[in-house]
């Protein structure tokens, strides 16, 4: 795990040293008068004056210690910035994996179990539909849909979660449901053939023959040997899901870290960057080692081995 | 013609695949899968607009009508030629754009699968066949890149390339190479086991020889399947970058860069919006199904999953 992070911090580190320009030239856009000097000193504020790795140590440095810098763009704390974008990003990931898991899976068993029936067509196509369709087409057609048909539109401006719950969730569920579908379509494939392949194993025939109904069979046996590899997936495309933030919250301006990490790619802002990106992984690579653990809750003979 | 009738009448009969019948051409095999036909159709469709945009577009994509922006579809554009599908915000055809859209999309992601699959094999071969110490750090490097969502590293590659087309196909084919390795990869860990490659090494054969005459060959198979079931997903990241305003500058018609400027006008002029949206998911969704019923074709074990 740290291995991967470490790798993760120097990806980054010299991809962003890079970029042509820096912060100093994003921010100065169109302003003549800024002196060679005065960039100068703007740069060694921002200790951007020293070689690459004298950088790359001092911000690793503070990184261990739980020092990300400072923003580049706001002087605030990288951290600070990240802790107050993390709370949307969160509820629409946590929503969207939700209504994948809760949709998905029954599809994707309906469609192993109706193996070649119309059931099962239906169900395929439109995994691979949610799978082609860019999640900004399906956010651009929930938007605007409702308005032509009913002349609805979300209420505008984010409304916090906390206070008026109700608002807030009109506004984030169309968001969760273009986010979650790319994922909600992957689970459904893998459901199906997952399923397909215990539904010919002893066990269920098994079961079958002591005189189980279906409905005990599919939910008893079937669904949690077939699980395991769904929740794997589960795991690896939640990055997936963190990545496609950056097109939902830019599409429904909401604050959260999709929409920092892209704007803080426009204005070059190397610390915050670094500190999004690493974060991201981090979270990823935390989603993977729980994912590990939940193995043993599913299959007890990967317990102990 | 009476001969093939009379096997796919066979086929009906008979219930198990005999492995004599799985030999038979790749367009019979495509026959028993109307939707993998009919996406091998879309495809072909594609990519003939693509090569014969020049001659079939009933516009110049860049010329700009001034006075005729958002031209409703129909409307006759001052040089006599109809907008079919009507004009964008600035008075261009939406029609040649799309049909144009075909080749940038077409173009990207050809080239970019090329580089992704070519890396990733190169990595993965030499990786999974030298082991050791190269190995180790090779994979360490390729999981650290895998934290990182996919779209955010390609956002990251943009920023650091700069903005271009070529760019936009290096960004993506790079994000595509940790992918491919994985497969490769683990395909010639097993593959080193065979007899025939210690025989090879045995006889003296250089690790280089060994490498390109014995493994090569026999990871053909699944490259192909990586390659085109990636296509669709490299289309999707081609879309994505240009939605962001991170991929193919703006005056080159792109699909995702369409939608893009077309939210603005969203509810007043859908098909602005529509258009480009359409094409790039029946793009897509035909690339993802080609993709399966290639796999299925190719990899008789995957059969039914």
């Amino acid at each position: 795990m740290l291995p991967v992070l470490w790798g993760v911090s120097l990806i980054v580190f010299t991809a962003i040293r890079l970029v042509p320009g820096d912060v100093i030239m994003a921010k100065m856009q169109g302003e003549f008068s800024a002196k060679p000097e005065q960039l100068e000193r703007m740069r060694a504020e921002l200790g951007l004056d020293v070689p690459g790795y004298v950088q790359y140590f001092r911000w690793i440095g503070g990184v261990v210690r739980g020092d990300f810098g400072v923003s580049m763009n706001t002087f605030r704390p990288v951290l600070s910035e990240i802790i107050s974008r993390v709370p949307i990003t969160a509820e629409l990931a946590i929503i969207s994996l939700l209504f994948a898991i809760v949709i998905a899976i029954p599809i994707g068993v309906a469609s192993a179990v109706y193996q070649d029936t119309w059931i099962d067509y239906a169900g395929r196509l439109l995994a691979m539909l949610t799978l082609s369709v860019p999640s900004f087409v399906i956010a651009s057609a929930l938007i605007l849909f409702p308005s032509i048909w009913w002349g609805y539109f979300p209420p505008m401006g984010l409304a916090p979660l906390t206070s008026r719950p109700l608002e807030n969730l009109q506004q984030v569920l169309p968001a969760t449901v273009a986010l979650g579908a790319i994922l909600a379509g992957q689970v459904m494939r893998l459901t199906r053939s997952s399923v397909l392949e215990v539904l010919r194993s002893d066990f269920v025939r098994t079961a079958r023959a002591k005189g189980l109904s279906g409905l005990a069979v599919i939910s008893g046996h079937v669904l949690r040997a077939s699980l395991i590899p769904v929740v794997t997936l589960i795991g690896s495309d939640f990055g997936r899901l963190l990545g496609g933030t950056v097109v939902i919250e830019t599409i429904f301006a909401f604050p959260g870290m999709g929409l920092l990490t892209l704007t803080s790619i426009q204005l070059r802002d190397y610390t915050q960057l670094q500190g999004n990106v690493l974060f991201i992984a981090a979270v990823f690579v935390l989603f993977n080692l729980l994912v590990d653990l939940l193995y043993g809750v599913l299959d007890p003979r990967i317990r102990y081995s | 013609m009476s001969v093939r009738t009379a096997t796919l009448t066979d086929a009906g009969t008979m219930p198990a695949v005999t492995p004599r019948r799985s030999r038979q051409g790749f367009l019979w095999q495509l026959q028993r899968r109307p939707l993998g036909m009919l996406a091998f159709i879309i495809v072909l469709g594609v990519i003939l607009v693509a090569v014969l945009a020049d001659l079939i577009s009933p516009q110049d994509p860049y010329r700009i009508f001034t006075g005729q922006t958002r031209a409703a579809p129909g409307v006759v554009a001052a040089n006599g030629v109809p907008f079919l599908l009507g004009a964008d915000e600035s008075g261009r055809d939406i029609l040649s754009r799309i049909i144009y859209g075909a080749r940038v999309s077409l173009w990207v992601g050809v080239l970019s699968v090329a580089i992704g699959t070519l890396g990733g094999t190169v990595v993965g071969v030499v990786s999974g066949f030298r082991s050791g110490k190269l190995d180790l750090v090779l994979q360490r490097l390729m999981d650290s890149a895998q934290a990182i969502p996919s779209l955010v590293l390609a956002l990251l590659l943009m920023a650091v390339l700069g903005s271009s087309l070529t760019n936009v196909i290096l960004a993506i084919g790079i994000v595509q190479i940790p992918y491919t390795n994985r497969v490769v990869r683990s395909a010639v860990l097993s593959l080193k086991q065979e007899t025939y490659v210690e025989s090879a090494r045995a006889i003296g054969c250089s690790d280089f020889w060994i490498m390109s005459r014995h493994i090569l060959p026999n990871v053909v198979a699944p490259i192909i399947v990586i390659g085109t079931s990636g296509l669709g997903g490299a289309i999707l990241t081609e879309a994505y970058l240009s939605f962001l305003g991170l991929g193919a500058p703006p005056p080159i018609p792109s699909w995702g860069g369409m939608v893009s400027t077309a939210r603005t006008y969203m509810l007043t002029n859908p098909q602005l919006l529509l258009a480009p949206a359409v094409a790039l998911s029946i793009t897509v969704l035909a690339w993802n199904l080609a993709g399966d019923a290639l796999r299925d074709i190719l990899d008789p074990r995957l059969r039914n999953r």
